[in-house]
């Protein structure tokens, strides 16, 4: 700070770095005093991150205490929905031969249907 | 600043470099109980002492991770990188209780080559709060960039900290606070080359001398730890010095230095050789895909121009980070200084040249995601030395 006070340079810096950090607050991060005011809040804010989607095959898997599932094809070949669903449900985990399926509602799936929810559905097959 | 705070400085990064390094020790041989919760507690312990004993010394590093660590507690975890390899190794140590339990390569997008250093530090931020969420594990992540920080900004004169800061936040950016560690894998390359000159080329006290080269060590540990580019721009550091010396004639009076400090690479080598036995590979880089793409596109004078366009023209921070480093060495010509930094440039620039020309995916798609990050490095590296070549004292301690 001594030096601040004597360098018009160094201030000239002090700013910049402060402006930095303040556009990237401001402009660059999805910063939200919700988060902050409780950052161990045990969802994590994820509805800030998340689609409804992923959200719901989480809740649909810990509600009918499934341990492994599979998914349908539509959810498979959509990378970003297979990658969040992997991720966000573990330890539940994925698995090509588990009898539990993860489809979409409008999805015609033949098995028998478990739970339903607003966008997915969750079905046993043999 | 005075020796007194420069060695605190130094003490504190050392600390918490030990502290980092020995949680993942922790994990690594199943200490998940009360004792990891003890060593991440003696770490806040640390930062806090760091803050709060000399409150005045680099204040403004303190103001200025202070107000990141806010940003990182106040965002969500999102982003491909955090969710799908970081945070989720994390999650994977915390659920599994084992650093090993990658060897069942689930979720294989998920990279499980990848060394688990950081990952572990995040997890016992959720071992320590007894439940499994995001944003604080999150912070982490952000956590792991104060003992560089501390140890860089102590080295460097008073009134170049803050231009030093600056220059951090320009080149890092985001990553300081949403949990992406390529800017982590710049800061300690960085750091580690900036050791490496100072032991290998600059006249040092005998007071420098005692903390330098336990704090190489442990930076070449933790970079070699990050990520596999970690390993790799650490091979790089060694093998620039030594061809350095090597033309100076003088690589047998530092052999036995370069020995000890090449010891900071087996524990990746142990890890690659866990991973392999597991049949864990790499799924963007193998010799066979060097055979398979390489050679192919090298042969196109388009790749090249994709390449630089990419790298080097459309990307201002590029053309900065060339720009100050081009001024500086115009004003202060330090030949060794420049010879080891533009050398470390153009190899670290060669080898992403041939780990992009064969890349499995399309070769514009793989550079338009991430050669953004992967630059980090290379802007970082101008940047700082740049910046410390204009460092006059340390030009006269230059032998």
């Amino acid at each position: 700070m001594i030096h601040l006070k004597n360098n018009k340079l160094l201030i000239f810096f002090f700013i910049i770095g402060m402006l930095q950090i303040f556009y990237y607050w401001i402009e660059r991060s999805n910063f939200k005093f919700e988060v902050l005011k409780n950052p161990f809040k045990k969802n994590s804010h994820i509805d800030y991150v998340l689609p409804e989607t992923i959200i719901e095959t989480n809740k649909i898997l810990i509600s009918n205490k499934v341990k492994k599932f599979n998914l349908s094809k539509k959810l498979k070949n959509d990378m970003y929905s297979y990658q969040r669903i992997i991720e966000y449900n573990y330890p539940v985990r994925f698995d090509e031969k588990a009898k539990y399926i993860l489809v979409f509602l409008e999805e015609n799936y033949d098995c028998k249907s478990i739970s339903k929810g607003k966008l997915i559905e969750l079905q046993k097959c043999r | 600043m005075s020796i007194e705070l420069k060695n605190f400085n130094n003490k504190i990064s050392i600390v918490l470099l030990l502290l980092i390094l020995n949680n993942y020790l922790l994990l690594s041989i199943g200490l998940f109980n009360i004792v990891l919760k003890i060593n991440l507690v003696f770490f806040f312990f640390f930062v806090a002492y760091f803050y709060t004993k000399h409150f005045k010394n680099n204040l403004i590093l303190k103001v200025y991770f202070l107000l990141i660590l806010l940003i990182s507690l106040g965002t969500p975890a999102e982003g491909w990188d955090l969710r799908s390899l970081y945070l989720f190794h994390a999650k994977r140590i915390f659920f599994d209780q084992s650093i090993y339990s990658v060897a069942d390569n689930y979720a294989v997008f998920s990279h499980n080559d990848y060394p688990l250093l950081f990952h572990s530090f995040s997890a016992s931020f959720a071992f320590l709060s007894g439940y499994w969420h995001e944003i604080f594990p999150k912070s982490a992540y952000s956590f792991v960039y104060l003992p560089p920080l501390i140890f860089l900004s102590a080295n460097i004169p008073n009134k170049k900290n803050i231009i030093f800061l600056s220059l951090i936040i320009f080149f890092i950016g985001s990553h300081l606070y949403d949990g992406g560690i390529d800017g982590a894998v710049a800061l300690y390359f960085v750091t580690s080359a900036y050791c490496f000159f100072k032991i290998f080329f600059a006249k040092n006290s005998e007071e420098d001398i005692t903390y330098l080269n336990f704090i190489t060590f442990l930076m070449c540990l933790t970079l070699s730890l990050i990520k596999n580019e970690g390993f790799a721009l650490l091979i790089l550091i060694f093998l620039i010095t030594i061809l350095i010396k090597l033309t100076d004639k003088n690589l047998a009076k530092h052999f036995k230095k370069l020995s000890v400090l090449s010891l900071s690479l087996v524990p990746f080598i142990i890890w690659k050789i866990f991973c392999y036995k597991n049949g864990i590979v790499n799924t963007d880089f193998t010799f066979t895909l060097l055979n398979e793409n390489l050679f192919d596109r090298l042969s196109l004078l388009n790749n090249y121009k994709l390449f630089f366009e990419y790298l080097i023209i459309s990307n201002e921070k590029s053309i900065i980070a060339l720009l100050i480093f081009t001024i500086s060495f115009y004003l202060n010509f330090n030949i060794r200084l420049f010879y080891f930094v533009f050398l470390l440039f153009l190899s670290y620039l060669t080898l992403l040249l041939i780990i992009y020309f064969s890349t499995p995916y399309d070769f514009t798609y793989h550079l338009g995601t991430s050669a953004h990050r992967i630059l980090e490095s290379l802007t970082l590296l101008l940047g700082f030395f740049a910046l410390y070549n204009l460092n006059t004292r340390a030009l006269k301690e230059t032998s």
